[in-house]
């Protein structure tokens, strides 16, 4: 077991600022989303209601570009070929959709406001997860 | 002016929310491939902590937010009513969790990639985009 304390004491501060990010959205949208819903939702929104979820989004790639820039370490997205990518990609997005949410929606959101479907969209989610990487023997440290 | 508050506010939640998974190592695929590889010798659970912290701190404003009723831009509360554990959501989930688990990247970490301007990142990112178009138009009676 790779336990780091550091890293799992990290990993909550880190939460806390999410789940208040995901809270405060609640409160100035009015709305129950995660990142998945942001997104998916962006061309569906009536004009009006459009540019927060965009501006959010902008501020999540930008951040991105912030933390990338830091770092050193080569981001190595565990992939082979260019198929892969793709396929997972495709995967996520449709899977999200399908489901209506994803870590941050049923994860946090919907487990946080108690709902019985969010807690069984991540448990089933979860799972497969590690099935599969279980299955292709991965899953570097 | 109401309307440069409103995405200045969007905005900024945007740069914490990458900040929040950047301090929680959730950025890094490795580290969420690592928690999701349960039998291996070097499981790290931190993503377990990251969902602790994030879902205290939500459920905290949840209840706030139930108990306004009204949010900051005047809209009402929208507290989801469809409860419905149907196929739609089984299978989303199944398919989400066999993207992710190849991959090590869910929506979030997954745009906040694409600022690192590597191709695999926004190729990624691209497909997850068109997975999402094509499960709209999935009609409700096949799936």
């Amino acid at each position: 077991m790779n336990f780091q304390l550091d890293q799992c004491l990290q990993g909550l501060l880190g939460g806390l600022v999410i789940g208040s990010v995901l809270g405060t959205l609640l409160l100035f949208s009015g709305r129950v989303v995660g990142v998945s819903g942001i997104l998916f939702s962006l061309f569906m929104a009536p004009k009006g209601d459009r540019s927060w979820r965009l501006l959010f989004l902008v501020g999540l790639v930008l951040g991105g570009v912030w933390f990338w820039l830091g770092n050193d370490e080569a981001m190595t997205l565990q992939f082979s070929s260019i198929p892969r990518v793709v396929l997972a990609g495709l995967l996520v997005g449709l899977g999200t959709r399908l489901a209506n949410g994803c870590t941050s929606g049923h994860g946090v959101c919907g487990i946080g406001r108690g709902a019985k479907r969010s807690v069984v969209a991540t448990c089933i989610f979860m799972a497969v997860a590690m099935l599969v990487v279980y299955l292709e023997g991965k899953g570097a440290p | 002016m109401k309307n440069m508050k409103n995405n200045l506010i969007a905005l900024m939640c945007g740069l914490a929310f990458a900040g929040g998974l950047g301090i929680s190592g959730m950025l890094f695929p490795q580290r969420i491939l690592a928690f999701l590889n349960i039998t291996s010798g070097v499981w790290n659970p931190s993503l377990m902590f990251v969902m602790v912290g994030a879902i205290a701190a939500y459920a905290a404003i949840f209840q706030i937010a139930k108990s306004t009723g009204v949010s900051w831009t005047g809209r009402n509360i929208d507290i989801p009513i469809r409860g419905k554990i149907d196929r739609r959501l089984i299978s989303g989930a199944v398919l989400f969790g066999i993207g992710w688990g190849m991959s090590g990247l869910c929506p979030g970490p997954a745009i906040a990639a694409v600022g690192s301007f590597l191709p695999s990142a926004i190729l990624f990112a691209g497909a997850m985009l068109v997975g999402g178009l094509i499960a709209g138009k999935i009609p409700e009676k096949i799936l």
